[in-house]
């Protein structure tokens, strides 16, 4: 049976500033048509936001999932028989900001002493 | 009689990865098995030079294919016939770099797109290829990109949508989970967190959100024995901060690295081997949603419609789409303890042929759930289904281990 080692992906691997790709802008558009209410959306004017990073992109992809998961929920509270249906208006919570990630700095080198120099040298 | 690993199956796993081609990723396995249908190392495409860019072992895990390339239909449309409109073209799969040359107008840059890896940078992917089923003719379903391939997964159809925009005015045709449950099964689809959730069904997430669970749990139910009879596994789709810190894109979509999707496929396939029950009774399918622009060899062969026209406006091509044809090969490995080692399924032009697409994951869970099942397309019913794949008589006690650094 063989055993073959899965090396670890590099940290430098990790961007969330990197800009996001068309299919996590439309993802964002779905969960938004998704989390509207039928009387709200326009099917062939999907909503575009200004979305800059992947990590921003992550967020409101949290935020809107959150959201459709919690008007399902709300549906599903009991209406008084015959009650009609009940659609409150919903609007979309602005862009989450996030903060741009802050690349590890380099170190600076120290300036070489004389004594390193002569170190080198030989 | 049916063989044994097919008697005891009880649950079906997918794990869908995105955009990677099945040269790019797995191309250079035809040096170790001649059987499967990868690389001589003698293809190339002409650049916009009219010089030849020859395919080469020089894939990176990151870096190499930023910008995005092409993968929507007038794009792939041109990677598979070069630009040729007429009406008796062939599929000569020559047109990657030049759509390539497209997003960056850099020649150099643009010949990127032949790049492949050698089998040692994903061993993952490999060594499962090598012991399991490899699938030398699975073919994303539309040459098109994510949205609407992603949706033949789920419904054996993207309703006549060849681009992003999938929203399911046809209500007649139900997803595999929605049929599942109908019929007193179970089925799942697991995202990998809150922040990168579902792609393609958030119809389902708006209307029917105990399908889907989230990628510990999946481990969990791994580990507890109580996974679904169908799961669904998606991938992480972005670099964001989770709890515990830095969660990287396991999703393989060009930029991300491609070493975290393969750490992804080993924690799917540890946590189903770490049961031993789930394991005999269990049948892993990985594959990618479609190539992501990137070059295959092969040309996409024709496919019984769906009943669905995608008109030259939707198109781009100022052609309409009778999805008729499939879109470009990618990778696909079934994995079973009850799969022989080495087996290569034959793919088109080879004799005993079989060519699978997405829509032969719903074909497949319905033939083993729900026996005949009426209301799905005629597509969905003519795909290749894959689980006579699984034809010892006796489980396999020499299936790998990974071990995750």
């Amino acid at each position: 049976m063989a055993v073959i080692k899965v090396p670890k992906t590099p940290k430098r691997a990790f961007d969330k500033n990197r800009r996001p790709s068309a299919l996590l802008l439309d993802q964002i558009a779905h969960l938004e048509w998704a989390a509207l209410p039928a009387s709200q959306r326009k099917p062939h004017q999907l909503p575009k936001r200004k979305v800059k990073t992947e990590a921003q992109a992550a967020e409101r992809v949290g935020q809107l999932t959150a959201l459709v998961l919690e008007a399902k929920a709300a549906e599903a509270v009991e209406l008084p028989v015959g009650a009609p249906p009940v659609v409150t208006p919903v609007t979309l919570p602005p862009l989450p900001r996030v903060p741009p990630a802050t690349r590890p700095t380099k170190r600076r080198r120290k300036p070489r002493t004389k004594a390193a120099k002569r170190r080198a040298r030989r | 009689m049916p063989p044994p690993g097919f008697d005891k199956l009880k649950h079906i796993v997918v794990l869908m990865m995105e955009n990677r081609s099945f040269d790019h990723m797995l191309g250079a396995l035809k040096a170790v098995d001649a059987r499967i249908e990868g690389l001589t190392g003698n293809e190339f495409n002409l650049d916009t030079n009219g010089k030849e860019a020859p395919v080469k072992a020089q894939a990176a895990f990151q870096g190499q294919l930023d910008p995005d390339p092409d993968h929507h239909f007038p794009g792939v449309d041109l990677q598979i016939f070069d630009g040729s409109m007429a009406p008796d073209r062939i599929p000569t799969m020559g047109g990657f770099v030049k759509s390539y040359f497209a997003e960056r107008r850099d020649v150099r840059h643009s010949r990127l797109i032949m790049n492949y890896f050698t089998p040692e940078k994903l061993p993952v992917l490999t060594t499962l290829a090598l012991e399991f089923a490899v699938f030398n003719g699975w073919f994303s379903s539309i040459p098109g990109p994510t949205l609407c391939n992603r949706a033949f997964a789920h419904y054996g159809t993207s309703f006549g949508h060849v681009g992003m925009n999938v929203f399911y005015p046809n209500t007649a045709i139900k997803s595999i989970y929605q049929r599942l449950d109908a019929a007193g099964k179970t089925a799942k689809i697991y995202y990998f967190d809150t922040k990168s959730s579902t792609m393609e069904v958030v119809n389902l997430l708006q209307h029917q959100p105990q399908f889907f669970g989230i990628h510990e749990q999946f481990l969990a139910d791994c580990k507890a024995g109580q996974l679904p009879d169908y799961s669904f596994i998606e991938p992480n789709y972005s670099d964001h901060d989770g709890d515990a810190g830095a969660l990287l894109a396991s999703d393989q979509h060009p930029d991300h690295d491609v070493r975290e999707g393969e750490r992804l496929i080993a924690s799917v396939y540890n946590a189903i081997k770490g049961n031993a029950s789930l394991w005999e009774s269990t049948a892993l399918l990985i594959t990618y949603d479609e190539h992501g622009g990137i070059y295959d060899h092969v040309g996409p062969p024709a496919c019984t419609p769906d009943g669905f026209v995608s008109q030259p406006a939707d198109t781009g091509t100022g052609k309409p789409f009778m999805f008729d044809r499939l879109g470009v090969r990618v990778p696909a490995i079934l994995v079973s303890p009850w799969i022989p080692k080495g087996t290569v399924v034959p793919g088109a032009g080879a004799p005993g042929e079989r060519n699978f697409e997405h829509a032969s994951i719903p074909a497949t869970v319905t033939s083993l759930f729900l026996g005949n099942y009426d209301e799905r397309t005629a597509r969905e019913k003519q795909a290749q289904t894959f689980l006579d794949l699984l034809t010892l008589n006796q489980m396999r006690v020499d299936a790998p281990d990974f071990v995750l650094a």
